[in-house]
Order: C-alpha cells, then sequence, then structure tokens
C-alpha cells in the first residue's frame, strides 16, 4: 500500500513497483484518512490486509504521524503482518528522528522510489519474522 | 595684820593696841606690803617653777631684785622700829624720827605699787605661758640632773600641756621617767634613752622624733628638743625640754608628699598639655613635658619663641582664634578649636582651654591653659557624621523605602523615601494596617508572604506584588525582607522595597516580543518546512519519472539528455536544501541530545548512495573511539558531517586508485575531535582562504551551490566548536572539526 496525496508520486511508486516486479498487488492511497477507512474496512479479511505501507509525511487533511497516531489504535490482527517504511522527500533530522520513534516504522526513505531502494525494501521485507 | 609684821611689832612694842593712832595708818599699810611680798614670793617660786629655762633668769632676776629691795625695807623698817622702840622708851619721838617713817612709807607705798603691777604681769606671764603651749600643743618638762643616777625619780616638772601630750590628765600623777616611758613606743625606747645618754654625758643637741602610744592604742609623734642648763660654776644642773605632738603635722606631710607625687605624676603623665603665659612681657613661662608629644617642639622651644604656638596653627584657623582674643582680653574664659602642622608635618586638631587673669586696671597679666590633642576625636566624629551623612543620603536618596511592620501587620516604621515611591509621607502610614496599601488582588499573596516571614525569623524572603499609590496608581514593587521581630532593637519585619513598575512594563514588553518572535520564528520555520517540501517534491517527482524514462529508453540521445535534465534536478534540489540548512541553522536553538555516532554516520553513508553518483567508488572508512557520552545537537551534526563527507566523496580523484574517505571520531568527556580525510583532488593554496566563503565555487564544474563549507563552518560556530583544514591538490584533503561536549560545558 502506497500513501500519497500526489498523483504523480504514486504513480511513479506504482511503475517502479511494476517495472521491477516488486509486487502483485499495489494498493494505492491518495489520503491517510482514506487508507485508515481501507484498513478498518478490510480488518477481517486478511488476504486484502497490505504487508507493506509506504507512507510519506506532507499529506493535506491528514499527514504522516497523524496517520501514524491513529494506526497505532488499531486493532492487533490489522497490525500484525504490516510494516510501514517512509517514502518522503523531506530530510529533516526531526522528521526521520520522529519517525523512527514509532515502533511500527522500520525504515526511512528519501523519494523518489527507485531501482536500490526496492532492493532495500526486499532486503527489510526479507528480514520480516 | 600680817602676820610676820605682829611678831615684829610685838617683839619691838609690847601692846600693839598702845600703838599711836598715829601710826595706825602706817603699819596698816605695812602690814599690806607684807601680804603682797608673801604673795610675790608664792608667785615667783610657781613661776620659776613653771617657766622654761629661758625664763629661769629672767625670773632669778626678778627675785633677787624684789629681795633685794624688800631686804632694804625691810632693813630700815627694822631700824626704824628700833629707834622707836628707844624714844618710846624715852616717851620722846622726834621729829626726824617721824620724818624718817613718813619717808619710809613712802617707799612701802611706791613699792607695793610695783608688787601689784608685778602681780598682774605674772598672772598674764603664766596664763600666756599656758595658752601658748595648749595652742602650740607644745609641752615642756625638766629633771634635775644632780641626781641623775636615779633617773626614774629625778623628773621634777611636767607642764600641763605635756600631761596631756602623754595622755594623762594635768597633775593626775607624780612626773617621773617611769610614766613618760611607759607612753614611748617599745620600739623607740633605747633609741631614747641612748640619745639621753649621748645627750648629758657628751653634751650632744638633744632633738629627736619619736612614737608614743596611749593607753587607747592611739599611736603618736612626738618632736622633742632639750638642752642642759649649767650653774655658775658651770656644773649640769637640770635637763629641760619640749615635747611637741606632730602627729597631725607629719600625716599632713605625708598626705601632702602623696598629693604631690600624684600631682607631679598627673602633670607629666598626661597627654594635656599645661602651660602658662606672662602676657605683659609675652613669655611662655611654664610649658609642660607633653608638649612634646602634640607639637613635636621641646618646652625650650616654646620658652625661646613665645609666638611658636600661633605659628604652628594652620592658616585657615588662624582667624577663630583671633575671634576669641577679645573676649579672652576681657577676663573670658576661652576654648579655642583648631588645627596644627606639627613638627613631624602631622595635621592634629587641638582644643585649648585658656583663663586668663587680669589686674584691676583690667589689664591682662597672664594666662593659664590646657591643650589637649582632639584628633582622634575629631577623626571619630568625622567618620560618625559621614556614615550617618551617608546613610541618611542612602535613606533619603535610594529608590528602595523601607518599612518596619509589627507581628499585626501594622506599619510601625516608614522611611523618608517612601514618599518617592508611594506618595505617601512616613506619618501618612505610620500606624496603619500595611494591608491598606496592597492592590486588592494581591493582597492574598501578601499575606501568605508576611505569615511565611513571622514563621521564620531571620530568614531573608521576596516577593513582588503591586500597591496603591496615594494618588490611586498601581506600582509594581519588588520587596527583600527579615523577620527581625525577635531583635531587640527592631522588634519587626523589616521590609525593604522598591517600585519595579517600569521594570516590569518592560519585562512584560520583552516577554510580549519575544512571544511574538518565536512565534514568527515558527511561522518562519514551519514556511521554510512546506517550501522546502513543496519546492523540492515536485524535483524528487521528476527524478522518479526520470528514473523510470533511463531504464526504459534505448535512445542514446534520451539518455544523454535525460542525465543533464537529471544532473540540473540534484543540483537544484542540493541548492534548496543547502538554503534551508542555512537558515534552519542561523535562527533555530540548539538542542542538547545525546549524539550517537555510529548511527548517525551509518544513515549519512546510506543516504550518499542516492545523492552522489561517485559514491560506490569511494571506500568510506568509519572509526569511532568514544569513552563518554557526546551531547551536542544531532541536527547540526549531521549537517556538519553531510556536507564534509559527501564533499569528499564528490570530489573525489578518478585517478585514484583507492579512493577513500577515512572519518575519525574522538570523543571524550570535554569534546569530539572528527577528522575527515581524503585523498581526493584537494584545494589549490589560493583557494584556502575562500573555501568558507558564501557561494564561493572552485570552479563552474562545481555541482554544489557554494553554501556547504559556509554552512559548515556557521554551524561549527554555532556550537562554538572549530573547524581547521590542511589540503594539497592531488594529494588530498583533511578537515579537523573539535566540537564541545556540552554536558561538561557551562557555556551552555
Amino acid at each position: 500500500m502506497v500513501i500519497d496525496d500526489n498523483e504523480i508520486d504514486l504513480y511513479i511508486a506504482k511503475r517502479v513497483m511494476d517495472r521491477y516486479s516488486f509486487t502483485d498487488e499495489v494498493i494505492i492511497m491518495d489520503s491517510a484518512k482514506n487508507a485508515l477507512s481501507y484498513l478498518t474496512e478490510k480488518q477481517s479479511d486478511l488476504s486484502a490486509l497490505p504487508d507493506l505501507i509506504l507512507l510519506d509525511i506532507n499529506m493535506p487533511g491528514m499527514n504522516g504521524f497523524e496517520f501514524l497516531d491513529a494506526y497505532t489504535q488499531l486493532p492487533e490482527k490489522i497490525k500484525r503482518n504490516c510494516i510501514i517504511m517512509m517514502l518522503t522527500t523531506s530530510t529533516h533530522t526531526e522528521d526521520k528522528q520522529k519517525a523512527c520513534g514509532n515502533p511500527y516504522v522500520r525504515s526511512y526513505l528519501n523519494k523518489p522510489l527507485d531501482k536500490d531502494k526496492l532492493e532495500e525494501l526486499n532486503s527489510i521485507l526479507k528480514d520480516k519474522p | 595684820m600680817n602676820k610676820v609684821l605682829q611678831e615684829q611689832i610685838n617683839k619691838y612694842v609690847k601692846k600693839t593696841d598702845k600703838l599711836p593712832a598715829d601710826v595706825q595708818a602706817l603699819f596698816q599699810a605695812i602690814s599690806k606690803s607684807y601680804d603682797f611680798y608673801e604673795a610675790d614670793s608664792q608667785i615667783l617660786k610657781r613661776t620659776i617653777e613653771e617657766s622654761s629655762s629661758e625664763k629661769e633668769a629672767l625670773n632669778d632676776k626678778i627675785k633677787k631684785e624684789i629681795e633685794e629691795e624688800n631686804k632694804i625695807v625691810f632693813e630700815s623698817l627694822k631700824e626704824s622700829l628700833a629707834i622707836l622702840k628707844d624714844s618710846q622708851e624715852e616717851n620722846n619721838i622726834r621729829d626726824l624720827d617721824f620724818h624718817k617713817l613718813s619717808q619710809i612709807a613712802k617707799i612701802l607705798k611706791e613699792e607695793t605699787l610695783k608688787r601689784k603691777k608685778a602681780e598682774k604681769e605674772k598672772e598674764l606671764h603664766a596664763s600666756h605661758l599656758e595658752s601658748s603651749q595648749r595652742i602650740a600643743h607644745v609641752g615642756s618638762w625638766e629633771f634635775s640632773l644632780s641626781d641623775f643616777n636615779h633617773l626614774n625619780n629625778s623628773m621634777r616638772y611636767w607642764s600641763d600641756e605635756t600631761y596631756r601630750i602623754l595622755g594623762f590628765e594635768p597633775g593626775s600623777i607624780t612626773p617621773s621617767n617611769d610614766a613618760f616611758f611607759t607612753r614611748v613606743h617599745p620600739d623607740d625606747v633605747p633609741l631614747l634613752k641612748e640619745a639621753l645618754r649621748r645627750s648629758i654625758e657628751e653634751g650632744e643637741r638633744y632633738d629627736l622624733e619619736h612614737r608614743i602610744i596611749l593607753q587607747d592604742g592611739t599611736e603618736k609623734i612626738i618632736h622633742e628638743c632639750a638642752d642642759i642648763i649649767v650653774d655658775a660654776s658651770n656644773k649640769k644642773i637640770k635637763f629641760i625640754g619640749t615635747m611637741r605632738d606632730i602627729t597631725e603635722k607629719r600625716k599632713a606631710n605625708l598626705k601632702l608628699v602623696k598629693a604631690n607625687n600624684e600631682l607631679r605624676t598627673l602633670f607629666e603623665n598626661i597627654r594635656e598639655v599645661f602651660f602658662t603665659v606672662d602676657m605683659e612681657h609675652n613669655q611662655v613661662t611654664q610649658m609642660s613635658k607633653s608638649c612634646e608629644d602634640i607639637y613635636g617642639y621641646t618646652q625650650d622651644d616654646f620658652f625661646q619663641n613665645s609666638n611658636l604656638w600661633i605659628e604652628v596653627v594652620l592658616e585657615e584657623d588662624k582667624g577663630a582664634i583671633w575671634a576669641n582674643d577679645s573676649k579672652m582680653r576681657e577676663g573670658k574664659e576661652i576654648v579655642n578649636t583648631y588645627r596644627i602642622r606639627n613638627k613631624n608635618d602631622e595635621i592634629k586638631w587641638l582644643e585649648t582651654k585658656i583663663v586668663p587673669t587680669l589686674d584691676n586696671n583690667s589689664k591682662l597679666l597672664r594666662i593659664d591653659g590646657v591643650t589637649a590633642d582632639i584628633t582622634k576625636r575629631i577623626e571619630a566624629e568625622q567618620a560618625l557624621r559621614d556614615s550617618e551623612h551617608r546613610f541618611r543620603t542612602f535613606l533619603e536618596n535610594s529608590s528602595d523605602a523601607i518599612v518596619v511592620v509589627d507581628e499585626n501587620f501594622d506599619i510601625v516604621f516608614a522611611s523618608d523615601s517612601i514618599q518617592r515611591v508611594t506618595g505617601s509621607r512616613p506619618e501618612e502610614v505610620i500606624g496603619r494596617s500595611n494591608a491598606e496599601f496592597v492592590y486588592a488582588d494581591d493582597r492574598i499573596i501578601v499575606e501568605k508572604f508576611l505569615k511565611d516571614l513571622l514563621a521564620n525569623p531571620g530568614e531573608i524572603k521576596k516577593a513582588v506584588y503591586r500597591l496603591n499609590k496615594k494618588d490611586g496608581g498601581i506600582i509594581w514593587t519588588e520587596r527583600v525582607a527579615i523577620n527581625l521581630i525577635n531583635d531587640p532593637v527592631i522588634k519587626g519585619i523589616v521590609i525593604n522595597f522598591r517600585n519595579i513598575t517600569e521594570q516590569k512594563e518592560y519585562e512584560d514588553a520583552l516577554k510580549a516580543s519575544n512571544e511574538e518572535l518565536k512565534k514568527s520564528n515558527g511561522e518562519l520555520d514551519r514556511f521554510v518546512y512546506s517550501v522546502s517540501h513543496d519546492l523540492r517534491a515536485p524535483l524528487s517527482s521528476m527524478l522518479g519519472i526520470i528514473g523510470l524514462i533511463e531504464v526504459e529508453t534505448t535512445d542514446k540521445n534520451i539518455a544523454g539528455d535525460i542525465q543533464l535534465i537529471k544532473k540540473n534536478i540534484n543540483k537544484l534540489d542540493g541548492f534548496i536544501s543547502d538554503i534551508l540548512d542555512y537558515s534552519r541553522n542561523a535562527r533555530l536553538e540548539t538542542k542538547e541530545e545525546e549524539v550517537k555516532f555510529a548511527n548517525l554516520l551509518e544513515y549519512i553513508k546510506n543516504n550518499l548512495k542516492y545523492m552522489v553518483s561517485s559514491a560506490a567508488k569511494v571506500n568510506i572508512r568509519i572509526n569511532i573511539d568514544e569513552c563518554d557520552t557526546f551531547y551536542s545537537d544531532p541536527g547540526r551534526m549531521t549537517i556538519i558531517f553531510n556536507n564534509l563527507i559527501s564533499n569528499a566523496v564528490r570530489y573525489s580523484n578518478p585517478e585514484a586508485a583507492d579512493p577513500f574517505v577515512d572519518i575519525d571520531v574522538q570523543s571524550c568527556n570535554e569534546k569530539a575531535v572528527i577528522t575527515i580525510e581524503d585523498n581526493g583532488i584537494g584545494i589549490s593554496k589560493e583557494n584556502h582562504e575562500k573555501i568558507f566563503d558564501m557561494f564561493y565555487r572552485i570552479s563552474n564544474k562545481s555541482i554544489g551551490s557554494g553554501l556547504g563549507l559556509y554552512i559548515v563552518k556557521e554551524t561549527v560556530e554555532k556550537l562554538h566548536g572549530t573547524i581547521q583544514f590542511e589540503s594539497e591538490p592531488g594529494k588530498g584533503t583533511k578537515f579537523i572539526v573539535t566540537i564541545p561536549n556540552i554536558r561538561n560545558t557551562q557555556n551552555f
């Protein structure tokens, strides 16, 4: 699942993942709110729940950090098989520290998503318990 | 009829009653004369006994004279009576005989008058002697030397005063040497006996003092003088002496000597100078020795120069002395206070009291005076005045007001300065409750403050609260107070307060503007954050798309063009990042957080792969020696490392066989020393001075914004660190950054 308000970035993410056959299914969410609704809706449908969420920080309405706060409140079964990675333009140390301080966030990447970063994602996913 | 005369008449004339009537009167006169004679003899006898040796000769002479004269009278009377007898027998008394008788009667009459006069004189003499002995406390005595061997019994006479001196009733005992010696002080008996012996045997003058002890134990001192009386044949006949009670005189003498000594000691030791000036001759006649202590000049200096005393007086003080001069000449006592410069060049304050003596014509004869050194006193007074003045000035002029309140918080004292602070005069607030003056909203605070003070005697407490001014205004006051209720002098809580309204207003304004500044800073930060995101987000999107095109195109021209676009986008992105870093460094406060070098460097190393294309070729080696936790601002440390390492990677030497960047961190409790060394292209000498300049780029080929090293330098300074570098073109560059560990620095 990719959560981003920027259409181009969503497009690039999908294209890059398809191009390198990163995954079978990419769920595109144009807002954090929609993503939360989706997760809540699909909480009993394990196959519809994502294994990985790529999360942007700067988004209108609900930003990445607010999403993380809400995500923490979600039932355990939703989060059990899911890891979150930040995918953002922000290089601010504060943002990075804040994000990495969250127990559900596994990594912090800067845009754009490319081949090298996908490889890094893969290596992290492999370690996934 | 006198007994003796009767006998004589009876001898010659048998019957007395047969005496012719015309001689009756004559015989009466003769009888009286006889009476006088007998009385005379008695007096003489006593006078001789009583009189001293000096009077003896006179008495003897008088006795002789009288005896001789009486003898003549007596003889002629005898003769006459014999004639009378003869003529009686013949019953014939011749005219001649009567003539003779009448002559005798005449002589007798004259003689009788003489006797009367002499008797009077004797009485006078005796009483005079008696009185003078008594008055002078002089007694007299004598003893016979003819039987001196029986000294004890030889004492013949003591005068009444001698009795009295020795503590006897006059005439109560028989004078004797035994009686005398019972009164002599036992210690003085041998001395006395020896003196007597030497005087009598060797003719030495007897003149001595000795002690006697009376029956009641009183000790007296006696002065005795005695002389030996010799007769015509130069035989020692008696020893006549006087004794005088000199106890009082001796006691007085001792007292006088003591007083004199005391006076002398006083005079010599007192620091005051006593002096006398003969004003007629302008001559100093007396000057006590202590003048040397005060003036440094000796007594002689003053005797020789009568004007010396005024010559040493400071010019400005002479006027006051002259002003008193006329008063002194009127005979009034004066006191002068003035300064002198003494011989040792010391300035001294003196006080001189002068008592003038005038003659009957109001002419000044002499002055007596005493001069005291009062320098110390004046200095002490001055010091006291100064300190009092200082304190008063301080109280009056200080912006602080002082009030003292009692245990009921009623004002018992207020300094004058309270008017300046509150507008109320001290007398307007004394006696009123402290609470009356407190701004209504602050009364609870004040009550708490005062109760706190009351509960903690001797502790200093501070408070800030508002007061109502007399004119209705409100002022902020800051106060320091101490509870001295147990102090016997103060007996209250002393509150020192001042008006801090302006300060408070200023502080409030400062606080407000600070808040505003913080707000605008925060706004700016948010703005910068948004700008950075909004500017960079499209760039990263473009890079993403370019990345896709890169892998999908096979057209070499397109691929080349795409690379150019990519390079420029990266440059723009770096530029934006640098400007943001710079603006954030300048504006944001430094943080104090633990810096984990290992994590930080690992992240930078990873990020470099995406940022710098040549990073893959460069061997980045990291060495960290940490002996203590390092505290600084991790964000800024990241900026420093990021710029220096990316520069090292970016400007690596493409020709080098083994391009590397060695990162070495030596961190201890004081500081961290960071060394970043590469074997890159290096910096030529002429550029060494410029590399930290803003927007300076070594060449047009440079990819950076020209801000990187400038930001590093600014950031290092912000962290109170230092940065140095060594570089040689073709060989490499070495940066050494030292950052203090702020956990151990007081500067932050």
